[in-house]
């Protein structure tokens, strides 16, 4: 009996302290993240006159609720036209253990593309997103809470 | 030192539990007999509970009545045989027992060296009595009796608590709450896609290629894997890692996507690709079309 209720006594250490590690809020606070992202293949009525689709994002999370997105890249379409863009989101984030909630506050252009790009880049001011997330080494895994396969990022560490 | 109590004709050695008469008959108690005549001893005279016999001997652990009653049935019975005199275990009905001596039959302790255990050498300590049963010595004796009653409290109170069944439900309780907490949150919180353990794996030269087909089609690790045997796909100058994800398209029915995420582990760097209309003819094509991305990527 003394055995077992030691034993126990043990195991019930370890998984409470593996749960208190694996609960751990990693800080996101300060911390910078770049994602290169590239789409070919559009068939959807508004992309199909688009060839490719490239993007380089930087994610800066200035405070514990603020985050910065930064945004560049260019469609070019299937004549081979390149059409530049860049802008920043101003996003308010809430992180609480492992998930992240993303609310588009406005949209601040640097330099716009085309008339349905911008529409489509301005359609999530005011929506929030939600994210489950996990780092790994220098690497940002960014995912919906059902996986969603469109859903899926992974952004590396750039600070 | 060795400590000898004298109780009548019986000798008894507190170091190595044996108890003999005058005639050099000895007897090994064992551990429990030997911890409750201890017991007695230290309250001669007085009446000692089944339960306070249970907390100090049993150091707490459920055991039967009968548990004690087998104790003391085989203390009386090595009274017998060493024939003893004047000196008795006296049943209290429904309470407990007491240890019962006749006068100038009471318990001396006596110290002995252990390396010369001679009779000469023994300090005598005499505790006397006017009553059979009730003499008022037993306070002074307590504390001369080992062993220390402080030690043997501290130590009885965490054993009884480790041997208790109540612990061992209440820790069974907690560690299968954990587990299901654990289980339940893990459910909950994970990046599935990063998870390489659903993936096929395939090395080409220096580049590893991670691949996972939910589509309906199912054929990109058929094709894939055709490919790397044909050498149909091109080799990455960096040694890359790529997760390949194929699924069927959300928004376009009968389309492919394919999904990749390219990692540079030299250079700690990565890309994401999404291609949204991938068919068994240009899959290997889009692919190659990636790799040759990366290799961007990592001559950057």
């Amino acid at each position: 009996m003394r055995r077992l209720n030691s034993l126990l006594i043990v195991l019930l250490f370890a998984i409470g302290s593996f749960l208190m590690y694996s609960r751990l809020t990693p800080t996101l606070s300060g911390t910078q993240w770049s994602c290169s992202t590239k789409k070919k293949g559009f068939t959807s009525s508004s992309y199909k006159r688009y060839r490719k689709y490239e993007e380089f994002n930087v994610l800066n999370f200035v405070t514990d609720k603020q985050l910065n997105f930064f945004q560049k890249g260019h469609l070019i379409d299937q004549h081979g036209t390149v059409s530049d863009f860049e802008l920043i989101y101003d996003i308010r984030y809430r992180s609480d253990k492992d998930h992240l909630s993303f609310h588009f506050e406005q949209v601040d252009w640097n330099k716009k593309g085309s008339e349905t790009f911008v529409r489509d880049k301005n359609s999530v001011a005011g929506l929030t997103f939600d994210y489950i997330y996990e780092i790994h080494g220098n690497s940002l895994f960014l995912t919906n809470i059902t996986n969603a396969e469109d859903s899926n990022y992974v952004c590396f560490k750039a600070d | 030192m060795t400590q000898i109590v004298q109780i009548s004709n019986l000798r008894i050695d507190t170091d190595s539990r044996d108890i003999s008469n005058l005639d050099g008959n000895s007897i090994a108690l064992r551990p429990l007999s030997f911890e409750v005549l201890n017991h007695l001893i230290k309250h001669v005279g007085k009446c000692v509970t089944r339960e306070e016999f249970f907390s100090v001997c049993w150091k707490g652990a459920i055991v039967s009545d009968q548990a004690l009653t087998n104790v003391i049935s085989n203390i009386r019975n090595t009274f017998t045989r060493l024939k003893a005199l004047g000196v008795e275990v006296k049943t209290v009905t429904k309470i407990g027992y007491k240890l019962c001596v006749e006068p100038g039959s009471i318990p001396q302790i006596m110290e002995e060296p252990t390396l010369t255990p001679t009779p000469a050498t023994l300090n005598t300590k005499t505790y006397s009595t006017d009553q059979i049963c009730n003499q008022a010595n037993v306070e002074a004796f307590k504390q001369t009796v080992l062993p220390s009653p402080t030690i043997t409290r501290v130590k009885s109170g965490l054993d009884r608590l480790l041997s208790s069944k109540m612990t061992s439900l209440l820790l069974i309780a907690m560690v299968v709450i954990g587990v299901l907490v654990h289980a339940l949150i893990g459910l909950n919180n994970s990046v599935a896609f990063k998870d390489t353990s659903s993936y096929q794996k395939f090395v080409n030269d220096s580049q590893t290629l991670f691949i996972e087909d939910s589509s309906s089609a199912n054929i990109a690790s058929t094709l894939i894997q055709n490919a790397l045997l044909n050498n149909q796909i091109h080799a990455n100058r960096c040694g890359m890692t790529y997760l390949l994800r194929v699924y069927d398209s959300k928004y376009d029915q009968g389309s492919l996507n394919l999904s990749a995420f390219a990692f540079d582990k030299q250079k700690d760097d990565n890309s994401n690709y999404t291609h949204f209309s991938v068919t068994k003819h240009n899959l290997v094509s889009v692919l190659n079309d990636l790799i040759q991305k990366a290799d961007a990527l990592c001559a950057a």
